[in-house]
């Protein structure tokens, strides 16, 4: 158990993707998620942690203890990797206890965490069979299992789920997030998909390009976005963007697109605060907005009905607005015809209203 | 323009019935999905449709005309595959361009054909690149453009979007839904994606184990289940399964799982009739859950919650019930700790009674 710090970590292009001045602190017992697309420099900032690569600059620390002149051992991590790494010719039994043996731990204590961890993760029956004889998610927990038999200070894990199919990813989300509770212990883990580290963490770091983009609670990256990247990375459906211009009348201050026009005037001061220019891309996620099919007396967008996505529980509609598609999530119960002129509006505290020069958040 | 009727199809690989008496009738103009897990079935009716496979027994038809003796040539449909198999050496125009090349179809006739699928795919700006200049969705689009170039009869299309990530999955299923309607073509679409079949699909055929499950539409095969297969295949997170017994008891019908029990004496004796055993599996779908510190609806249970999952405009909540998780999402704002003991309630239009020996829906 221990928290882990990076101060200034940084690695050059390599046999790894680089990450650059990367300031990041996880606490004790905490879940955090390196999300990211692939190619972003999430693993190397594992890897290095693990003591599998070399910093060019910078300072990693578990617990107070400043790790990079340690080995991998002597770091006590267990990491956890998207291939499952099972010793074919072992059972299932014996693969998990081969990081016992390798400590010389004695038979009998070997047995009884066995058993322990076995039982955790659900494969007490599974513990005479080889892996070429277990499902893609058995052989997942058992791998798993191998990391946490040993109860290392910190768990590392790159994209441990995503060779799983789409339902049993579901399930293992909340398993491996229980899991982690329930050992209390200090867990990084990296992916590249967002439902898993909205559902999963405590914490949430997203990178682009080898950088710390944002770091927050799920709440704060999701409702907060504080860059376009971080805006479209996050969300299902991506959130709709709008290009427009800031424009002034009769003492009034309007977002304005080929297609809509905002009385923005009670934003207006802070918009000209935060930025210069007038040009601004505003984001608004498709729960956020609303269908009438009359017209309302509020600014609103309008378009027609495009397409209908029926999920289920939900059904996103997707709405022909000038020569953009914009994506609208409402319960699965509404139904309209394609072709239907509607007219979207939006909560004012719900919309996001980015730099186009600069992509950051402005409001 | 055609509508397609197998009858009785079966198709044996040795000992392996992959497809077994296929009955399915598809109308001109419409978009069905074979949908199913890996073996199934769906591919091998694909290719048997499109005379890339001969069926042991059955017939097929395309239009009124059977085509079993047909080469897939004089069959007249145009596949899609899961890899884009586009020529690497010609160009976007020449990929779209070859198959009227080889039906030597003239050459302004050809340039206009081009003009016009490149005009409806949005791919004109990329006529002159080479597929490896291309991204992944720009070769898909491609390789659907060749598809339609033709104007064949059916449109046959073999998990075209699982090579594509996520984000640009989301963006091609709204896009070739559309497509397929402005066209006004049959199209036969294989995947394993619930939420491709039920987002796309104007009817989808449920296949396992080389049989056909049920055969409807999106709405009906989501809120109308025939069997358990259906119930839990179709939904993500998956429809709530809780095992129960039927008991009776001072005139009164209750369902028994063990850690509660249901008053469903409104259901009446035909229920129970029907339950040899009285063996059954309650299923429902996560968000006809509602959950409160008291119950709000007519059937309602405890349980302590044991994960909690933000996913942004929702939050799953994971309930540990006996052995088994029930989950329920909420709102993203709904306030709950793991360890909470909450009310699930839920009404008598919303969950499904499961004959456990037979998997049938009873009710």
């Amino acid at each position: 158990m221990a928290r882990v710090r990076l101060k200034d970590v940084t690695k050059r292009a390599g046999a790894v993707c680089p990450v650059f001045n990367v300031n990041l602190e996880v606490a004790d017992k905490e879940f955090l998620t390196l999300l990211a697309p692939s190619g972003s420099g999430k693993s190397t900032i594992l890897r290095m942690i693990a003591g599998l690569e070399v910093p060019d600059e910078g300072e990693i620390y578990i617990g107070d203890e400043l790790v990079n002149d340690l080995t991998p051992a002597e770091r006590d991590t267990a990491m956890v990797f998207q291939t499952y790494a099972l010793y074919p010719h072992l059972t299932v039994k014996d693969n998990l206890a081969s990081p016992l043996k390798a400590r010389k731990t004695p038979q009998n204590e070997i047995d009884s965490r066995v058993r322990d961890v076995a039982d955790i993760l659900g494969i007490s029956n599974l513990l005479q069979k080889y892996p070429t004889q277990l499902s893609g998610g058995e052989m997942q927990r058992v791998a798993i299992g191998r990391a946490i038999i040993r109860r290392p200070r910190v768990y590392l894990l790159d994209e441990p789920l995503t060779n799983l199919d789409a339902k049993l990813r579901v399930h293992m989300r909340a398993e491996l997030k229980r899991l982690q509770k329930e050992l209390g212990q200090t867990m990084i883990y990296a992916t590249h998909d967002e439902l898993e580290a909205l559902s999963m963490s405590d914490k949430i770091a997203v990178m682009g390009n080898g950088r710390i983009l944002q770091y927050g609670t799920s709440t704060e990256i999701f409702e907060h976005p504080k860059s376009i990247f971080v805006a479209t990375f996050v969300g299902t459906p991506t959130i709709n963007l709008f290009e427009c211009v800031l424009s002034e009348k009769a003492g009034q201050t309007y977002l304005e697109s080929n297609v809509f026009k905002l009385n923005v005037t009670e934003l207006a001061e802070l918009i000209r605060d935060r930025a210069s220019g007038s040009e601004f891309i505003l984001g608004i996620r498709p729960s956020d907005l609303e269908i009438h099919t009359e017209k309302p007396r509020e600014d609103h967008i309008q378009g027609e009905v495009y397409i209908l996505e029926p999920m289920g529980a939900v059904v996103v509609i997707d709405v022909k607005v000038g020569e953009e598609l914009v994506k609208v999530k409402v319960p699965g119960s509404v139904t309209l015809d394609l072709g239907t002129k509607i007219w979207l509006t939006f909560d004012r505290g719900k919309m996001h209203v980015f730099s186009r020069k600069t992509k950051e958040i402005v409001v | 323009m055609a509508r397609v009727m197998v009858k009785n199809l079966t198709k044996k690989f040795g000992k392996i019935t992959a497809v077994n008496r296929l009955n399915l009738e598809v109308e001109d103009k419409e978009f069905v999905c074979l949908l199913g897990p890996s073996g199934c079935g769906k591919t091998t009716t694909l290719r048997m449709i499109a005379g890339l496979e001969v069926p042991d027994e059955g017939e097929i038809y395309i239009g009124d005309e059977l085509v079993n003796d047909l080469t897939p040539a004089e069959r007249d449909t145009a596949m899609v595959f899961q890899f884009y198999a586009l020529y690497p050496t010609l160009t976007v125009n020449d990929n779209l361009a070859f198959p009227l090349r080889t039906q030597k179809t003239p050459k302004d006739e050809v340039d206009r054909r081009v003009r016009e699928v490149a005009d409806i795919l949005g791919v004109t700006k990329i006529l002159n690149l080479r597929p490896e200049q291309l991204t992944p969705g720009e070769s898909q689009r491609v390789a659907i453009g060749r598809a339609i170039i033709r104007r064949p009869r059916v449109y046959l299309l073999d998990e075209p979007l699982t090579n594509l990530d996520a984000k640009l999955r989301a963006r091609m299923r709204a896009e070739l839904k559309r497509l397929q309607k402005e066209l006004g073509q049959t199209a036969i679409y294989v995947t394993h994606d619930q939420l491709e079949a039920m987002t796309m699909a104007d009817k989808i055929a449920v296949m396992n184990e080389g049989v056909l499950q049920k055969y409807d539409t999106p709405e009906k095969v989501y809120n109308h289940p025939n069997n358990l297969f259906v119930a839990g295949f179709i939904g993500s997170p998956s429809m709530n399964f809780i095992e129960g017994t039927l008991k009776e008891m001072d005139n009164k019908l209750y369902l028994d799982s063990g850690e509660f029990r249901l008053d469903m004496t409104e259901l009446g004796e035909p229920v129970l009739g029907e339950v040899k055993g009285k063996e059954v599996i309650l299923g429902i779908r996560p968000e006809h859950i509602s959950v409160g510190s008291k119950p709000l609806a007519a059937y309602a249970f405890q349980g302590e919650v044991y994960v909690v999952e933000p996913l942004g405009d929702q939050a799953i909540l994971d309930f540990k019930i006996g052995s088994s998780i029930v989950r329920a999402i909420v709102p993203p704002y709904f306030k709950a700790d793991v360890g909470n003991r909450l009310w699930l309630s839920f009404s008598k239009e919303n969950f499904h009674m499961i004959n456990k020996k037979t998997e049938e829906v009873i009710l």
